[in-house]
């Protein structure tokens, strides 16, 4: 009986396992044939969390001298993005887009501001970064502060920042740093990441959306 | 040091002999070169351009300088695990019959330390040197991008 057993079994496996895999197939068929027909490009660029994250208490400055701080945050749908004014091709191009941004959602009656964040304190200054993000666009704002206080915020969004030796021109350090733009909603709590390719385009609808369902 | 002299020298020549524009180098083309102006005060710029090769044998750029400039060098920024990051590109190569496009968030040009500022509206030179040792003279606009990543 054992033996009868035994030798049995690897034949009635096989099937088992061929079925197995075809609907493993099917499913993966299925949910790519799906993801593809419901998920937009938009919907693409943006997470959201289910339940907005509340931030732990920062303390940041503004480039006009004022604290930039948890309660800077409350009544405002706030758009972060972390960089250094150094930065030649990925920065200007991110806050291009969030200029953008801000024309394309200029329907928006919630107060909306737009906050660059430094995580190059040591170059950074207010008045560097006051000539910096108002030329994009006059209403943004630039943040920064101690490392101390700049790392307690941007460990808490999980944010990575670190300086890159540059070899031909040792002043002129490089920072690679996450490229992607945080939302903070009028609670002051993280409502959503738009990660890289970001598109004007696809922010704006995404936030118009973001802020109708928060009403 | 004697082969770079001579190729700034067969740069500075051409300059003379074509003081307009001197955008092609048999087969390969520059398209569509700016730069982007940068805000008050900024030490570094970047520039733009679309590298075409109309011959049959891969063309490479391995030197890039311009008299604006303290320094210049090409660059690719690349995202990697949501993380923005730049890397120096020693020598690009555009393959046969195809193009090589610098455009903002991929290659692009670093233009360090300008030696005035510069604005939407001025007229940069660049020098790009093959790896042959022959020099394409470039004049790029300065344009102001704003509202969008693209060229203006």
């Amino acid at each position: 009986m054992n033996i009868k057993q035994s030798s049995r079994r690897p034949v009635r496996i096989l099937p088992t396992l061929i079925i197995a895999a075809l609907a493993i197939s099917a499913g993966i068929w299925a949910a790519r044939a799906l993801l593809q027909s419901t998920t937009s490009v938009d919907e693409l660029a943006m997470t959201r969390f289910p339940v907005a994250r509340p931030l732990q208490p920062f303390l940041l400055v503004d480039h006009q001298g004022n604290p930039f701080d948890n309660k800077s945050l409350q009544g405002y749908w706030s758009f972060l993005f972390f960089g250094y004014t150094q930065c030649p091709d990925v920065c200007p191009t991110t806050l291009s887009v969030l200029n953008s941004v801000a024309q394309k959602t200029g329907d928006i009656t919630e107060p909306t501001r737009f906050a660059f964040i430094s995580v190059d304190p040591q170059r950074d200054t207010p008045e560097k970064l006051a000539s910096f993000v108002t030329y994009f666009n006059r209403q943004f704002i630039g943040v920064t502060g101690s490392s101390e206080h700049i790392d307690n915020l941007t460990r808490q969004l999980g944010i990575v920042h670190m300086p890159v030796a540059n070899d031909s021109d040792p002043e002129n350090y490089l920072i690679d740093h996450t490229a992607a733009i945080f939302l903070v909603d009028p609670a002051g709590n993280y409502h959503a990441i738009f990660t890289p390719p970001l598109s004007a385009d696809a922010i704006a609808s995404d936030f118009h959306k973001i802020v109708q369902e928060y009403r | 040091m004697r082969v770079g002299m001579h190729i700034i020298l067969s740069c500075l020549l051409l300059t003379a002999a074509l003081p307009a524009v001197a955008e092609t180098d048999g087969p390969l083309q520059v398209e569509n070169a700016w730069i982007r102006e940068a805000p008050p005060g900024s030490a570094t710029l970047a520039g733009y351009l679309t590298l075409v090769n109309r011959g049959a044998t891969p063309v490479t750029i391995s030197e890039i300088s311009s008299p604006e400039f303290g320094a210049a060098e090409i660059h690719l920024s690349r995202v990697e695990n949501g993380v923005a990051k730049m890397i120096a590109v020693g020598n690009l190569e555009i393959p046969a019959g195809s193009s090589v496009m610098l455009q903002p968030g991929g290659y692009h040009l670093m233009l360090f330390r300008p030696v005035r500022e510069l604005h939407a509206g001025d007229t940069v030179t660049l020098h790009l040197y093959r790896a042959d040792g022959a020099c394409l003279l470039v004049n790029a606009p300065v344009l102001r991008n704003n509202d969008t990543d693209q060229r203006p």
